[in-house]
């Protein structure tokens, strides 16, 4: 009984002291963020002082600036599109593909499987430009085809994901639905999509996070600035390089462009958390 | 060797089920992946002609000194990064699994440094660990001289590694799936058995996550291997070169001395050595990694 | 109602996904109007100037549609990616050094010298030079920023030092004298370590040997004369502030203290940079002015700054084109860009009237010395659009690198680094 308290005062200690560490930096951009331009980063720092973190004065009018800067409303309606499509593309099509190399077996199914691992090895920065005029050349310049299009042909990286969860999915499952009749197709649907609510909530959080922060691929495919992403958008406040970059406007753009995904978190994080396992199902 | 009906139906299955990244591969990534291959064979400035130069890049690319000294910090890096980034994102999600109430804020909160934007993140951490910064007043208090961190040919590297550990979110993240996965009565039986809580640990937790260990593990070399941005941006490769990461390298090649073909060489070398790492991990994992479902 | 919801859900989402597949409607032009591209990297701060000027150019030349493309990072890398795929801008901003060898931009001599509207004769001598490569005009420069010393006025007459301007004007203002002020203007606390230091390193290595009259490269930029003592002894000057004076601090604690933030405020008592930074030291506590750098005798400043945009080789409307760049060379459009405080026009007609483009309730007293040493301003090997190859530039840095961190001596780093630069310079 004793041993249970101490334990669970050991962890809350912990869980908030860390919690604390975590807060920081993000207390120090929430900081920086209502700082006037001049008083961005105090030299020498004196983080004992309360100077360091309260900016004086305080400059909420950050916030409204970097709003009507730029169109913001444009960028997060791109940003949407772009996220949504993806996200639904990609959880189709990579667990469609995860189960193929999870269940079924074929004699190339490990030589592929190997490949499909290899296309993460090779560096994007010497495939950017052949893709780049691969787009060019189809016409997809300036679209939001570059990003939504590809991801319904699955990524490397939440295929394998997804592999490995339905690797740990026991036969009896499998056999059970047959012997129910189920054809493989109902079987991914009804056994394999309900248990892997776990990392498909995972994939879609990296999804909407990666997509919502991207800068390379919106940077190298979107030429008007109309078409631009938030990612991209938030760069336009530095200018000619250092002369004029405006760093009380992109830290309160930052934060708030980073609300979203951290509310989609704190919402979506309940999926990948159950309480009873249905694994533990006995045969 | 001959199939049974059943065994085709299964195979012409699972090229059904794998059809979209079969296409996708052959669409969108083989093209370019052949053309990066063919033009390691090549000088090419991007903006004339390709010219065809055999072996030459290859030739070049043996006695580069920054060949070398990129690789050997890539893989000093990795080799040191990985361990620790898979511990502290296992601990982590460990810790973030127990039944204690307010767990979803806790979680959110130890989830913040994924979301805040790199550049912020990097300004934050090169600020900390400046000459004047926050980690030299910390070592102040203890009486030890302060460094030049990032600036210390010596420190630099380990002071991106320590940086490095901030992103423990993503990984942190999978394996707390994973320990969901983990059915509840593995761990009653063995509480009724007497298993104290370390036994239960390496007995029930380490093998059930083995798949995950083995996904993280895999996923994070290759992706480590490929680390760009802390070295683009908070050190330049610098000092001395003792942060001139391999694909900081390369991206110089590619970008600023306008010779893509010996960044192609440089990139399908790297290729070669992931995959054979990979390989070398994937075969191990007969060894350790358990299924609890697989055919 | 769930179910409903969930219904809902996803037949949003595939709306969403239909609408990215089917994108958006494409602009019509109309019939006898050309497009000109212009791409270009900055951001917030340009945005309205580049919207007045294409707006501008627009009233002017109804005949062609201007469109500006904003590139917030990494441009070099876009317009490489542009230039393979054969859909570059009609306009860009490119290394001459490095892209004319390579056949991207269109020499444009004919052009400037049938164009009447551009006063060149005003232009001070030498900028045209800027946009030249190896005997033909790329780009036309209508801008400079010379290089001059700022100094905090406070600071020199609490130490009783006599103003570097009279100085210059005496002919007495050189290194040695620049030494020995630094010496003075440094505070130290109760343990010796330094609480204000006496300059920053902030404007790029290379306006030091021009100071000292030096040389580092020849005149078309073909071979490199790095070895020339007056080259070595003004970079060594440089690092030794550093190294041996102690009166500007080390690389590490440099990039922390920031170059102009620290002499807003007030935590260094000189630096040297261009016009550019006036505008933002405008909220500075202490009184500042400018003076003529310390240069020896023979010695002169340079301009850092852009030469300005080329057109393509494959444009399909070089003459439209054209038209936009000599409108943005054109004095109009320099006073817009001026009053932005970016740059100063080169004009010496608009250097008369500075309170047409400049706020003259911010400019420093002597804001003339920009214009007093424009006549003989020298173009920086480096600078906005180069002159020397970037793996040149690279190989020179690392070279310097070694100086910085006290290992060799400028003689010897560069003595070293000289047969490969000039084997580069060759290769062009």
């Amino acid at each position: 009984m004793h041993r249970h308290r101490f334990e669970r005062i050991a962890i809350y200690a912990i869980l908030i002291s860390f919690s604390a560490v975590m807060l920081v930096p993000f207390a120090w951009m929430v900081s920086s963020s209502l700082r006037s331009e001049a008083e961005m980063f105090p030299y020498p720092p004196n983080p004992l002082s309360w100077g360091f973190w309260a900016p004086d004065p305080v400059r909420w009018e950050n916030y409204v600036n970097a709003w009507e800067a730029l169109p913001f409303t444009r960028f997060l309606r791109n940003t949407l599109i772009i996220t949504t499509g993806r996200m639904v593309g990609e959880l189709i099509s990579c667990s469609l593909i995860a189960f193929g190399f999870a269940r079924l077996r074929a004699r190339w199914r490990d030589a592929l499987f190997i490949v499909l691992l290899g296309t993460m090895m090779l560096p994007g920065q010497v495939t950017m430009i052949p893709v780049y005029i691969l787009f060019s050349k189809i016409g997809w310049i300036n679209t939001f085809k570059p990003f939504v299009v590809p991801a319904f042909f699955g990524a490397p990286f939440f295929v394998f994901m997804l592999r490995q969860f339905f690797l740990n999915i026991p036969m009896d499952l499998d056999e059970a639905a047959r012997i129910d009749g189920a054809s493989t197709f109902q079987i991914y649907t009804r056994i394999f999509l309900p248990l892997a609510k776990p990392p498909l909530a995972v994939i879609a959080i990296f999804l909407f996070m990666g997509s919502w922060r991207e800068f390379l691929g919106p940077l190298m495919y979107l030429q008007e600035t109309e078409r631009f992403t938030l990612a991209l958008g938030l760069m336009l406040f530095r200018s000619y390089g250092e002369y004029a970059t405006r760093w009380d406007l992109i830290m309160a753009s930052s934060i708030a462009v980073s609300l979203p995904p951290l509310i989609l978190f704190f919402l979506t994080q309940r999926l990948i958390v159950r309480g009873v396992t249905l694994t533990g199902i006995k045969g | 060797m001959t199939y049974t009906p059943r065994e085709r139906r299964e195979a012409r299955e699972f090229y059904l089920f794998v059809s979209p990244w079969l296409i996708g591969f052959v669409v969108f990534t083989a093209g370019p992946m052949l053309a990066s291959a063919l033009l390691s064979f090549a000088e090419w400035d991007v903006i004339t002609p390709p010219r065809w130069v055999g072996l030459d890049n290859y030739r070049a690319l043996a006695r580069d000194p920054l060949f070398w000294k990129s690789l050997g910090v890539t893989a000093t890096y990795t080799l040191i990064a990985v361990p620790l980034h898979l511990t502290v994102s296992l601990a982590v999600a460990i810790l973030l699994n127990q039944k204690v109430r307010g767990l979803g804020v806790f979680r959110t909160i130890f989830y913040l440094p994924t979301v805040l934007p790199g550049v912020a993140s990097l300004m934050l951490w090169m600020w900390i660990f400046f000459p004047d910064g926050l980690l030299n007043a910390f070592t102040g208090l203890f009486g030890l001289a302060p460094e030049a961190w990032l600036a210390d040919e010596r420190l630099a590297l380990p002071s991106l590694i320590a940086m490095s550990m901030w992103g423990y979110g993503s990984t942190m993240l999978i394996f707390l799936a994973g320990l969901q996965e983990i059915p509840q009565h593995l761990y009653e039986a063995a509480e009724i058995d007497g298993c104290g809580r370390w036994s239960k640990f390496v007995h029930i937790t380490l093998p059930m996550l083995s798949p995950v260990i083995f996904f993280n593990a895999v996923t994070s070399m290759i992706g480590t291997f490929q680390v760009f941005e802390a070295g683009y941006i908070a050190t330049q490769g610098g000092p001395n070169n003792a942060t001139l990461f391999y694909l900081l390298y390369l991206f110089r090649n590619a970008f600023e001395y306008f010779q893509m073909g010996y960044a192609c060489a440089l990139a399908w070398v790297l290729f070669w050595i992931i995959m054979a790492l990979t390989l070398l991990v994937v075969k191990s994992s007969a060894a350790w990694v358990y299924y609890e479902g697989k055919r | 109602m769930t179910r409903f919801l969930k219904i809902l859900g996803w037949a949003a989402a595939l709306g969403v996904v239909v609408w990215a597949f089917a994108g958006e409607e494409e602009e019509v032009i109309p019939p006898g109007v050309s497009v000109v591209k212009f791409a270009i990297w900055g951001g917030v701060a340009e945005r309205e100037a580049w919207a007045a000027l294409a707006e501008d150019f627009h009233r002017r030349n109804p005949d062609v549609l201007l469109r500006v493309q904003m590139v917030p990072g990494q441009y070099e890398q876009k317009m490489l990616a542009m230039l393979a795929a054969d859909t570059a801008p009609d306009a860009l901003i490119l290394r001459l050094a490095d892209f004319v060898p390579k056949g991207v931009f269109e020499p444009i001599d004919e052009r400037l010298r049938r164009d009447t509207s551009l006063p060149l004769d005003d232009l001070f001598p030498g900028v045209l030079a800027l946009g030249q490569w190896r005997g033909k005009q790329y780009a036309v420069p209508s801008a400079i920023g010379p290089q001059v010393l700022f100094y905090n006025l406070r600071h020199f007459e609490e130490a009783g030092l006599e103003s570097p301007n009279d100085l210059a004007a005496r002919g007495d203002w050189d290194w040695a004298k620049f030494l020995d002020y630094c010496r003075r203007l440094v505070r130290k606390d109760a343990s010796g370590k330094v609480v204000r230091w006496a300059y920053v390193r902030y404007t790029p290595p290379w306006t030091y040997p021009y100071l000292f009259g030096g040389q580092p490269f020849n005149d078309d930029f073909t071979a490199a004369n790095l070895t020339d003592p007056r080259v070595c002894e003004a970079i060594q000057a440089y690092a030794d502030l550093s190294l041996d004076h102690n009166v500007m601090p080390p690389p590490a604690l440099q990039e922390q203290m920031g170059g102009w933030q620290a002499f807003a405020r007030g935590q260094v008592s000189t630096f040297i940079s261009g016009p550019w930074q006036v505008k933002r030291l405008k909220d500075m506590a202490d009184p500042y002015d400018i003076a003529p750098p310390p240069m020896a005798r023979g010695g002169r400043t340079i301009t850092l700054g852009g030469a300005g945009a080329g057109v393509w080789v494959k444009s399909r409307n070089k003459e439209a084109t054209y038209r936009w760049l000599s409108y943005l060379a054109g004095p109009d459009a320099r006073r817009i860009w001026a009053g932005l405080g970016f740059d100063i026009p080169a004009y010496r007609s608009l250097a008369e009237r500075v309170e047409t483009w400049a706020d003259t309730a911010i400019i420093p007293k002597h804001f003339r010395v920009f214009y007093d040493l424009a006549p003989d301003l020298l173009r920086s090997p480096v600078a906005t659009t180069p002159f020397i190859p970037a793996k040149a530039e690279q190989v020179i840095n690392a070279a310097l690198e070694q100086v910085w961190l006290g290992r060799k001596t400028v003689k010897e780093a560069l003595a070293e680094a000289q047969p490969e630069v000039n084997e580069i310079l060759k290769k062009k």
